[in-house]
């Protein structure tokens, strides 16, 4: 692997937190300069980086927002890639993610922010995929520039994959102009099992209009 | 305040939030059951139940949730007896 050889994987702690939050604003563009939060939370990026981290800090688990789900790759000490993971409903509370999320948001962000989001409701909603119940699901994949395409994510989700041993069905979602990671979760054995349809205008909130579902069976 | 009392405020939020009332407050009613109430509108209307009532739910409230019977035992824990 070259530069990857010295590449350990390991759950993420608190101390990482600036990291994943960094991981989650880079995810959230999808490669584009477009990230939806900063639009639907109508702040800046310093702004979001706070949001974020009083929501990491409530260390709610269930959620691509929860420090426990991410994994970390880290090389000479430095931390190079991260991926959250975690079983969709397999929580404290028994909650979907996106009612932790919503939960979530409701306790950490001004009203303001969510009436202000709730006006791209149908925005939101094109994009939005159901999770399935008990699946294992991945989100927010990102590596460093400099060790993108050596593998990075495929030893994260493997060491994900170890991690749930007893997952039957994995999910992905990715927007669909994200080639690199498509490939890669294709290299994982992930199939496109469904996509959302580009039904409204696109007014410029997301990476891109359509958004993927990619799928695994535990072989 | 009784149950039925606190159901009186509850439908009354999320009539606020959702512009209708195609619902029956029964202890078993969750989310789904109600149409327009998703995630975005769950906190708009958690929102408004936070003012009709005059405190703010904790995080570990919000994640009891399970249905409006766990809701109302919830709200009915916050007010003074």
């Amino acid at each position: 692997m070259g530069r990857g050889e010295d590449i350990i994987i390991r759950i993420a702690t608190k101390a990482d937190s600036d990291f994943i939050i960094e991981a989650i604003l880079q995810a959230e563009k999808s490669g584009t300069d477009r990230c939806a939060l900063l639009k639907l939370w109508n702040c800046n990026e310093n702004q979001l980086r706070t949001y974020l981290r009083s929501i990491l800090d409530e260390e709610i688990d269930g959620t691509e927002w929860s420090i426990d789900n991410f994994v970390i790759a880290e090389s000479s000490g430095h931390s190079i890639g991260a991926f959250a993971g975690w079983i969709e409903g397999e929580n404290e509370w028994g909650l979907s993610s996106s009612t932790l999320k919503a939960n979530l948001m409701k306790a950490c962000l001004p009203i303001d922010v969510i009436v202000k989001m709730s006006h791209f409701q149908t925005e939101i909603q094109a994009v939005q995929i159901p999770r399935t119940q008990g699946a294992l699901q991945l989100e927010y994949a990102y590596v460093v520039p400099g060790f993108q395409g050596k593998g990075v994510i495929q030893r994260i989700v493997e060491f994900i994959f170890h991690r749930y041993g007893n997952w039957s069905l994995a999910e992905v979602q990715v927007f669909a102009n994200n080639s690199p990671a498509i490939q890669a979760y294709s290299k994982l054995g992930f199939v496109r099992t469904f996509e959302t349809k580009p039904t409204i205008e696109d007014l410029g909130i997301f990476p891109y209009p359509i958004k993927l579902k990619m799928t695994k069976n535990k072989p | 305040m009784t149950a039925e009392e606190i159901k009186r405020i509850v439908a009354d939020a999320i009539f606020k939030v959702l512009n209708h009332r195609n619902f029956e407050m029964h202890d078993g009613l969750t989310a789904p059951d109600v149409e327009g109430w998703d995630s975005l509108h769950h906190m708009l209307i958690l929102n408004e139940i936070e003012n009709a009532f005059g405190f703010k739910f904790k995080l570990k409230d919000l994640n009891k949730m399970k249905d409006m019977g766990s809701l109302v035992q919830i709200i009915s824990e916050r007010l003074p007896s």
